[in-house]
């Protein structure tokens, strides 16, 4: 058996994290590897690394036997590595073929040979059997589709090693079973190929051989048919892990928060209930409407039609502050943006949005006093570190980040809490406390909205669960009888 | 009233400086980088060509420097001098928000602040005054009259069709897109951005000191701020041209009419106003009153490569 | 306290490198010039200490100061909101314009009344000024930056038109308004010597601190130039609104979703940036000029460019500000008394103070973060 690639002893810091210490990886030739680990353990960056996007810090790369001296994309390119980035490196104003030939143009003297450029490609993807269109824009074209250019960029230079970092998390499970098979074929071929993900389901059913990747330094690496799904789970957080949350029967009450109809560019119409005192579960792949959803129930997009209302006030055409006024608390999709302001003082970021209450105000005056000792409070109470408020919200690690910004929400006492992928890039103690967190809001008798595309976050949270498909409602399944497959199978489109 | 064939070549005289100025900033921009540079590069460029010139002038048999003996080359190596003085200028803005990667706006704000000393400071050394230079050999004039226009101005109409050919049927016109769409992206292909984008700020450099030298040749003259804010018009023109070079033209001439229709009106209505009325043009296209496109988007953001 | 100081020595920083190679550079272009770099200097020494000595000298730099803190107050506070008001000038004109014309139309009133309505129609004049452009920016997304260098243009029109027509004075060829009244002019700072003859009726008003000679046209304004920057400050960091409107600075995505109106602290932000911008008028019309003059106005207004140099140098900080003004207070005082070369090498370190700045600051936070990522 020949090794395709080794990595041995990697180490890669970054300001304020430490990506990968003690990280290794040896691949055989004509394998299916995946490399699994939490959202954070370094799967990325080691991968980045033999990619030549990073330089290692410390360790040695071989690739079919070679040591890397040098590290940039042209090199690894040369050395037959391909990589298939999570966030499409496709320039979305060019044509398919433009993108497949970018950095290796054919030329006619200065000049860009494109019918030659579109004979290529055209011809590659009739050789693998991934139809593209040459001539169409990339921003045209369905994200499945952006993933077979992305492909053929990469066979297009010869790529022996084709690395695809979570290449499912956009795709449906039909385009998912589309890529297994394109992968197969890829194997049957005699190319490499390097799996990251840290969906479970995936590894076992397309890999051969499997490398976990536990803070940034390698746990385990097993033949996949020798070891079970709870097994690798466990390799990933070093311990057993509660996969169940401990919550008892949900006790419905009045109608919080309510959708009728409700449409807006990207979504709908989408009509739904939210009851005080339960949990409903959004799933779906990413990208079907969940986040122009949640802007709409924030206020930050408004519905072209329908209505949507909380606690019986119409905020259809209300601003964020009309929503806040109204009882909502969100745990926003992306916090760097959304939900933290970095230079500001873990303090000022804890009133954040509750700014202008009461007690936090005295004659448009800011009563820091008030503030710093709210702040004190829920620093202690959610745990947030280090146990001082007065730092910049950037200096703290994602999880910190993310336990502030769940302090900040619940400390509303909100009528709704909307939360978004409340867990997502956090450690797994963190998840356990943001999990009970959330539970203990709906005991309270809030209605809470969790929106995750983690379906086993999902399906451990909700009383019920709503699936989204290309902006609608696909289907409703109570807490009891949804199951993956049948969750997955409204994920996919095809209607209860 | 003047004839319409005069009206029609004073338009395109007037229009030289803004296409030359607004085909910098489609270029530049087109990669991802924000020039508010211009103005100050052009000013240099228009004050460059001018000193050169001067300098080159043959000395008469008296001893005496005169526009009236020069030496037939003397304003072409004025004019190189300015296009290469525009160059730098570009670099050094690639220093600062490529290299260092320091905010790009702020960055092209001091460059014009520095251009503006740089131009007087000199220009007093030189020519003992802050204010203008002495007039200077002027350039040929080709073609026939009304249509007699300098070198330069026949340069930029054939420049608008080039720029173009150059960013949709070159491969070095696709790379400089691409980087200033996606830069990770082309990174990732062994495309280098910031080396892309450096090289993009030489050639935007370039023509905007070419336009600079577009107002000091027509002239024959430098004067103190003489670009009057036609830098940042021209960046307005590009906007509304949709950053590409054949919109940026149009647009350019649009202004370029109105200037001209300012001085044909500047007796019949206060003559103040009328000169504002490129400058509310602006105001009224950057508004999106008078069409809109999406901007490049990496514009403005500094690209990390990561060795 | 004690964080408090070490962050303002971390902030001074790269502020304090980018004037030594400021500096440096000016030595380079005397050099480069053909002049001996130190005897220049010592001229230049000699210059400051002869005559009216240093006294003279402060009561000057404090004189050049004035209207750039208050520039430098009015880039900062946009550049807290995220915005780069680059159009101080054409405020400054608006405000002086309407300064003028109140302190001429409102001559029979007393000081009490004359002096807070000048100074309001100052404030205003820029505020409006400014808030088309933040208008602009909040509901049709127009870049504020040539917003504001086109409004400086038009700002010159409109002003030259009115210099020239309407309110045009009737004396004399140059567009300018009438003098302002008696009860309209700020108190100039300085005190009459023992033997001067005694004050004539047309005489400027003195606030006879002894410190300063009289014909030092150092005024009032500078009190309200230090009391804007504390109003900064307070409003900065003690007021919800200024709490609104960094927070809309650093992240406008948060703001937002956190129910703030960017759109509202837009407009307020380039309003009060405007203001800021036009109460230099008080400086020029009430302190100094008593009238407004188009062409003193316009190249009085040159001093909002300065002010983007003195925000950054100053680092957005009311007090780093009022430093940063009197600094480059003395680089015009120093510039009028530099005899050996052209006097514009004062613009050219300017310009080179703003490269030397941003640069300075970009290269070291990143020190400081790859530090942090090592420890």
């Amino acid at each position: 058996m020949n090794l395709a690639i080794e990595m041995i002893g990697i180490e890669k810091r970054f300001p304020r994290v430490v990506a990968n210490s003690g990280a290794s990886l040896t691949v055989a030739e004509g394998e299916i590897h995946a490399l699994v680990g939490e959202n954070g353990a370094g799967k990325s960056t080691l991968m980045k690394i033999l990619y030549g996007m990073y330089a290692p810090d410390a360790g040695t790369v071989r690739v079919m036997g070679k040591e890397m001296k040098s590290f940039s994309p042209a090199t690894s390119i040369a050395a037959g590595i391909g990589m298939v980035h999570q966030h499409f490196m496709l320039v979305p104003t060019l044509t398919v073929a433009e993108n497949v030939v970018l950095g290796m143009e054919p030329r006619l003297g200065p000049w860009f040979d494109t019918a030659q450029a579109e004979h290529e490609v055209a011809e590659m993807s009739t050789r693998f059997g991934l139809a593209v269109e040459p001539r169409a824009k990339v921003e045209t074209l369905p994200v499945g589709v952006q993933q077979r250019v992305e492909i053929l960029k990469v066979l297009a230079r010869g790529a022996k090693v084709l690395i695809l970092d979570e290449p499912t998390a956009v795709l449906t499970p039909g385009e998912i079973e589309e890529l297994y098979a394109t992968l197969a074929k890829l194997k049957a071929e005699g190319r490499t190929v390097v799996l990251i993900t840290h969906k479970l389901k995936e590894v076992k059913a397309a890999s051969d051989r499997l490398t976990v990747l536990r803070r940034g330094a390698t746990a385990g690496t097993a033949v996949t048919a020798d070891v079970t799904e709870e097994k690798i789970a466990e390799m990933m957080v070093g311990r057993a892990v509660l996969m169940k949350v401990e919550k008892k029967s949900a006790k419905p009450a009045d109608v919080v928060l309510s959708l009728k109809g409700l449409q807006a560019p990207g979504v709908g119409p989408v009509t739904f209930d939210v009851r005080a005192g339960e949990i409903v579960g959004i799933a779906g792949v990413e990208g079907n409407g969940q986040s122009e959803l949640l802007e709409c129930l924030s206020g930050l997009r408004a519905a072209k039609a329908g209505s949507v209302s909380l606690g019986g006030i119409d905020l259809s055409r209300a601003a964020p502050a009309g929503w806040f006024k109204a009882g909502l608390a969100i745990i926003p999709e992306d916090r760097q943006k959304r939900g933290l302001v970095g230079e500001f003082t873990v303090a000022e970021n804890l009133v954040l949005g509750r700014h202008r209450e009461v007690k936090f105000v005295k004659r448009g005056f800011v009563r820091a006093g008030a503030r710093d000792a709210e702040a004190a409070t829920l620093v202690k109470k959610f745990d947030v570190r280090p146990a001082d408020a007065s730092v910049e919200a950037q200096s703290l690690s994602g999880g910190n980040q993310q336990k502030a910004i769940v302090a900040r929400e619940l400390s509303r006492q909100p009528r709704l809490l909307i939360a978004a992928h409340p867990t997502r890039g956090v450690d797994i103690g963190a998840i356990e406390f943001i999990h009970k967190a959330i539970v203990s809001e709906r005991d309270r008798g809030a209605a809470v909205l969790l929106v995750s595309s983690e379906l086993s976050e999902v399906l451990a949270l909700a009383d019920r669960v709503l699936v989204m498909f290309g902006g609608q409602i696909a289907g409703e399944l109570k807490a009891s009888e949804a199951t993956e497959k049948k969750v997955g199978v409204l994920m996919a489109g095809v209607r209860a | 009233m003047s004839h319409p064939a005069e009206i029609i070549a004073g338009t395109l005289s007037l229009a030289v400086p803004y296409v030359l100025a607004s085909l910098a900033g489609v270029v530049s921009e087109r990669s991802g980088v924000v020039n508010i540079a211009l103005e100050g590069i052009m000013l240099v460029g228009a004050f460059v060509a001018t000193a050169v010139t001067f300098a080159c002038e043959p000395v008469g048999a008296e001893g005496v420097r005169s526009a009236a003996n020069a030496g037939f080359y003397a304003p072409w190596i004025g004019l190189a001098a300015g296009v290469a003085a525009g160059a730098l200028m570009g670099l050094l803005h690639g220093v600062v928000c490529i290299k260092v990667r320091a905010n790009q706006i702020i960055s092209g704000v001091a460059l014009n602040i520095l251009a503006m000393g740089v131009t007087q400071f000199a220009c007093t050394l030189v020519f003992n005054s802050s204010s203008n230079s002495a007039v200077v050999a002027p350039m040929p004039r080709w073609g026939i009259r009304p249509f007699a226009f300098t070198p330069i101005a026949w340069l930029a109409f054939l420049l608008v069709p080039a720029v173009w050919f150059f960013l949709y049927r070159t491969v070095a016109g696709l790379r400089l897109r691409a980087v200033g769409e996606h830069p990770a992206a082309a990174d990732s292909l062994g495309v280098r951005p910031n080396r892309t984008r450096f090289k993009a700020l030489a050639f935007s450099g370039a023509l905007a000191g070419l336009g600079g030298a577009a107002l000091s040749v027509e002239v024959s003259q430098f004067v103190q701020n003489m670009t009057a804010g036609r830098g940042y018009i021209a960046l307005a023109a590009m906007i509304a041209g949709k950053w590409n070079p054949l919109g940026a033209a149009a647009a350019c001439l649009f202004f370029a009419a109105s200037e001209r229709a300012q001085i044909a009106f500047q007796d019949r209505i206060n003559p103040q106003l009328a000169q504002s009325l490129p400058y509310l043009l602006t105001i009224l296209v950057l508004a999106g009153f008078v069409g809109r496109a999406r901007a490049p988007e990496a514009l403005g953001k500094p690209y990390e490569a990561s060795r | 306290m004690i964080r408090f100081l070490k962050d303002a020595l971390v902030r001074s920083i790269a502020p304090a490198l980018a004037l030594g190679a400021a500096a440096l550079l000016g030595l380079l272009i005397v050099a480069v010039v053909g002049h001996n770099p130190f005897a220049v200097v010592r001229n230049l020494l000699s210059a400051a200490t002869q005559a009216h000595g240093l006294r003279d000298d402060i009561a000057y730099v404090l004189l050049y100061a004035t209207p750039l803190i208050f520039t430098g107050l009015s880039v900062a506070v946009a550049f807290r909101a995220g915005l780069f008001n680059i159009g101080g000038m054409g405020q400054i004109m608006v405000g002086s314009i309407l300064c003028g014309w109140a302190g001429w139309k409102l001559a029979a009133l007393p000081a009490i009344l004359a002096i807070p309505a000048c100074i309001a129609l100052a404030a205003l004049g820029g505020a409006l000024w400014g808030a088309i452009a933040g208008a602009l920016k909040a509901w049709r997304g127009s870049h504020e930056v040539i917003i504001t260098i086109m409004l400086n243009f038009c700002a010159i029109a409109v002003t030259d038109s009115l210099a020239n027509g309407t309110w045009k004075a009737k004396e004399g060829m140059t567009p300018q308004l009438p003098a302002i009244g008696q009860s309209a002019r700020l108190p100039r700072l300085g005190a009459r010597a023992a033997d001067a003859p005694p004050p004539e009726a047309g005489d400027p008003p003195l606030m006879g601190i002894g410190l300063f000679p009289k014909h030092v046209q150092v005024n009032a304004s500078l009190f309200l130039a230090l009391l804007a920057a504390a109003g900064m400050h307070v409003f900065l960091f003690r007021t919800v609104r200024g709490y609104e409107l960094r927070a809309v600075g650093h992240n406008p995505e948060a703001a937002r979703a956190a129910g703030i109106s960017v759109k509202r602290v837009t407009i307020t932000a380039m309003a009060i940036s405007g203001a800021l911008a036009g109460l230099a008028a008080t400086d020029l019309v009430m302190g100094t000029k008593y009238n407004y003059r188009q062409d003193d106005a316009m190249s009085y207004a040159r001093a909002a460019f300065i002010g983007i140099a003195v925000s950054l140098m100053g680092q957005n900080h009311p007090g780093g500000i009022i430093l940063a003004a009197l600094l480059f207070g003395a680089m015009e005082r120093m510039g009028l008394l530099l005899n050996d070369v052209p006097k514009d090498i004062v613009l050219i370190l300017q310009a080179a103070v703003i490269l030397f700045v941003i640069c300075g600051n970009e290269l070291f936070s990143r020190m400081l973060a790859r530090k942090a990522a090592t420890t």
